[in-house]
């Protein structure tokens, strides 16, 4: 079925026309301007600040929200004057690095203030006294005029319109309710859609945090309701946030449930739920760090760590995970989330045998076949050998 | 200082492969990466219980060991192709159009002979003018195949001889030869579907360049692998590692070091210098002359060129976890093309503005892959591309709100055109935009097709002028999607291997004087 293709009068004039595809462009590359090419975008620059890959802070001011809790106020440290915080996505977190001991520490925070007051220049968190090594230096050591650095906001815990229902239930246990005074802030101050019943479980009515900002937040379109395990106490529930408890503020609605707290908080919430037919992908639950194992007798291994063209031998310990013992050293490696889910530790085990508990097993189908694993969930069950990105320390 | 024979800026497609075709010769080389991962927009993430593509839809030209194509055969030279597990898929698209005047509903299948049969049932009167289109094909094809075997130093008497009509449709659009055919609008609108995978409206992309790709998918039918992009990305980067080659994450190259008009080597953010004296770039000619390399190191000729130029699509994308089957939504193909109009050129114009566009190639993974999530449920990817830099008029504050208009309309239009509910079933959902491009890959204003396909600018005329835009910075040379190979994840991977094996050919040459 040979044909001959022809466009022009003559075979040859569609032959020309092909050889002068070059001499066209050479013609246009001279005739084009010399002018400097932009260095940056417009749009590349509302992207990064969006997303901005690090922030130095200073402590405005601090606040005893509780006995074991403090609120830390930020502003950006005057001395960078090209940063701000971001317009981030009520929910995220930061994580907050600094030198405690010469170590550089890093742990995430949900942010407490609204994007609107980050557009003012203020960003809150709140820090619970856990016992760790970061909350206990912020406790004891960090003061108004302090200063650290800060990730940009991290995280997709945040109401999505496209997914969830204009029901929404918040339930927080604890210090658990640091995002969602951000969340509510932020419904308020958008005018959102939205219908929010926030249930608040503390221990006593004295280890409320934020008590008056929820007050000040409560209107027709935003109930809080508080509910006291260890208190009897007129005007407040007592008990734990189950299914009776449930059934009564969100019962027989379609309603998308947010929780942040502890993971026996999640466990007994989860089965509450099941009762009440929501499903499970209704439920969205603020991600824990991977703390330390409860191990009485804990082993020690040991761990070759290349990073770039360098080489770290340091000791592990089977029930901290292996980004902890690289903090442990002093080791700058890139993390963010803790829990597994963010995969900025992204790393190769290249040997050894490890455990990464289910709950907090992000690694996607590709990692699992090449043998990459998230060190900040990460916990050595013999030697390992693991090349891991680069952090730069700041 | 740390000495290599070859840098690689960035770990996308076309950088991988690149570095292994280095490697391979026994040079020494170093990937480069300011990301935490391989692949550049060859990854996946996951939420909740669904691991996301990031952008490949599926690839063409790959085929199977006793049909391969030509990236089927670089993967076996790379030796990757083992590494990674795919799945075939003989479903070309199904394509609708929006406009209720226009009316468009036609699934297509792969194989050459499926697809001249499907289109003759759709539009009778179009036979001749298909098989004379598969005609031309086949001959691009072969002289494809001909200027690869000679590293496209080809003999333009040869070319006359045995590729006549390759020559003679070479500088033309596909209108411009479609017309010639006399191919009847129906089966044109039909055949094409694909444009969007080049970003070029069908008045100013060449023949060549499209007629090759369309050819390429019905030969060689496409394929996918079974873990994501992520997995190829994985395999290239882990053959890199078995070869002796190194690759630092989150190490972004701020400067390339220049001693007149010399390559020295590169400065990292973080104040590490690396020495070298090739190049090779997996990123933008505008941000390696715009940024990266002083302005009075940068060749006037880069300038001008990089000037010429227009940047091709910005990309945006709806990620969607749906828990409900593709069976029970009724989403019953694994790749939809759904248009505002049938006319490329019209649609090309709707896509430059934020409000006016809702065109979108969108894949349902699970209709080819029915395991890639949970039983019950499904996942759906919506693309499009805005042909103007419109994003640039989105602020901070109303960018949320913006991103989610724009997957809301898309989201309305796919419901529309295939007759199916989705909205409700949506238990995940991430939206990427042109400032998430933007971010990730560092591209100017989230453009995820490099430059342009234009009548100057199209495939032959840069694989023509290979030389002479490498000539005028030697040391530096440009893989990926913004290079001579043009966008798309054969392209890239094509032009890694192309420019691995120059770059090879530059240290050779280099030992000899």
């Amino acid at each position: 079925m040979a044909f001959v293709f022809k466009k022009q009068i003559f075979g040859w004039q569609d032959m020309l026309r092909f050889k002068h595809l070059t001499k066209k462009r050479k013609e246009m590359i001279e005739s084009a301007s010399t002018t400097p090419l932009p260095t940056t975008y417009k749009v590349n620059e509302v992207a990064k600040s969006l997303h901005p890959k690090l922030l130095h802070v200073t402590v405005v001011s601090t606040k005893t929200l509780s006995h074991d809790t403090k609120m830390y106020t930020l502003n950006i440290d005057p001395s960078y004057p090209e940063e701000h915080f971001p317009y981030f996505r009520p929910g995220q977190y930061v994580s907050v690095s600094m030198n405690i001991r010469k170590n550089r520490i890093s742990r995430p925070y949900a942010i407490v203030s609204s994007p609107a007051e980050a557009l003012k220049g203020i960003m809150r968190i709140a820090v619970k006294k856990t016992g760790g090594i970061m909350s206990t230096y912020f406790f004891n050591s960090v003061h108004k005029g302090d200063k650290f650095t800060i990730s940009g906001a991290c995280g997709n815990f945040y109401y999505e319109p496209l997914r969830d229902t204009k029901d929404v239930l918040f339930v927080a246990g604890g210090s658990g309710i640091t995002p969602f005074i951000s969340m509510a802030h932020d419904f308020k101050d958008t005018k959102a859609d939205v219908r929010l019943t926030i249930l608040y479980g503390s221990k006593t009515k004295k280890d409320i945090l934020f008590y008056d900002e929820l007050e000040s937040l409560k209107s027709k379109n935003c109930k809080v309701i508080h509910v006291l395990s260890d208190e009897k106490l007129d005007g407040f529930h007592h008990g734990f946030i189950d299914r009776v408890l449930l059934e009564r503020y969100i019962g027989g609605r379609d309603v998308t449930v947010f929780a942040s707290g502890s993971e026996n908080m999640y466990a007994f919430l989860r089965k509450e739920l099941q009762a009440l037919s929501i499903p499970d992908y209704r439920l969205h639950l603020e991600a824990n760090p991977a703390g330390t194992l409860p191990e009485t007798n804990y082993k020690t291994y040991r761990a070759v760590i290349t990073i770039r063209d360098r080489k770290y031998y340091i000791k592990t310990r089977s029930n901290e995970t292996l980004l902890t013992a690289m903090e442990r050293a002093n080791i700058a490696a890139p993390n963010h989330c803790r829990s597994g889910s963010c995969g900025y530790c992204h790393s190769k085990l290249v040997s050894g045998d490890v455990y990464i508990p289910e709950s907090k097993d992000g690694r996607r189908l590709a990692d699992l076949k090449f043998g990459y694993i998230h060190p900040c969930v990460t916990y050595p069950r013999s030697d390992v050998k693991l090349i891991v990105p680069f952090q730069e320390r700041k | 200082m740390k000495n290599v024979d070859v840098v690689v800026i960035g770990a996308g497609n076309g950088g991988l492969v690149s570095a292994i075709r280095v490697l391979q010769q026994g040079y020494s080389c170093l990937v480069l990466e300011k990301h935490n991962i391989p692949g550049g927009f060859a990854t996946s993430f996951k939420r909740g219980r669904f691991e996301f593509e990031a952008s490949l839809h599926e690839l063409n030209d790959f085929g199977t060991a006793d049909n391969a194509g030509d990236l089927r055969v670089l993967f076996d030279e790379l030796g990757v192709t083992d590494k990674i597990d795919w799945v075939q898929s003989n479903e070309a698209y199904r394509l609708l159009t929006l406009d209720e005047k226009e009316p468009m509903d036609v699934a297509m299948p792969l194989g050459v002979n499926e697809y001249i049969d499907a289109m003759v049932k759709a539009c009778p009167e179009s036979k001749t003018s298909i098989e004379k289109f598969m005609n031309l094909a086949d001959e691009i094809m072969r002289a494809q195949a001909y200027s690869n075997s000679v590293n496209g130093n080809t003999d333009s008497k040869y070319m006359v001889e045995h590729f006549p009509n390759f020559v003679r449709c070479g500088s033309y659009s596909v209108n411009e030869v479609l017309e010639v055919l006399k191919m009847p609008k129906k089966a044109k609108d039909i055949l094409s579907a694909y444009w969007c995978y080049l970003g070029a409206d069908l008045d100013t992309m060449s023949f060549i360049h499209y007629a090759s790709m369309v050819y390429r998918y019905l030969k060689r039918k496409v394929s996918i692998p079974v873990n994501r992009s992520h997995e190829i990305s994985l395999a290239l980067a882990e053959r890199i590692m078995e070869l002796g080659g190194e690759i630092w994450y989150n190490s972004e190259v701020t400067e390339i070091v220049m001693r007149g008009k010399t390559v020295q080597g590169v400065r990292l953010a973080d104040g590490t210098t690396i020495s070298t004296h090739h190049i090779i770039a997996n990123c933008a000619p505008h941000v390696v002359f715009g940024k990266m390399m002083k302005a009075r190191y940068v060749p006037k000729y880069q300038l001008q060129l990089a000037n010429a130029r227009k940047f091709a699509g910005r990309g945006f994308t709806v990620f969607l976890g749906l828990n409900k089957s593709a069976e029970e939504l009724g989403i019953t193909h694994h790749n939809y093309f759904i248009y505002d109009t049938n006319d490329t050129v019209k649609q090309y114009e709707l896509m430059e503005r934020i409000v006016t566009n809702h065109a979108q190639a969108t894949v349902c993974l699970n209709n080819a892959l029915p395991s890639c999530s949970p039983k019950g449920t499904c996942m759906l990817y919506m693309t499009t591309l805005f042909t103007s830099n419109d994003w640039k008029n989105v602020t901070k504050t109303d960018y949320v709100k913006v991103k989610e208009m724009v997957a809301s309309n898309l989201i309305d239009a796919f419901e529309k055109a295939t007759h199916t509910s989705i909205r409700p079933y949506i238990e995940q959902i991430e939206i990427a935009t042109p400032l998430t491009y933007a971010r990730y890959c560092g591209h100017p204003e989230g453009v995820i097709y490099g430059y342009e396909s234009q009548y100057y600018d199209g495939l032959m005329p840069r694989l023509l002028m290979m030389q002479d835009d490498a000539s005028t910075c030697p040391g530096l040379r440009f893989a990926g999607g913004y290079s001579m190979r043009l966008s798309g994840y054969s392209s890239a991977y094509h032009s890694g291997d192309i420019v691995g094996r120059q770059t090879v050919g530059d240290l050779k040459k280099e030992v000899q004087a």
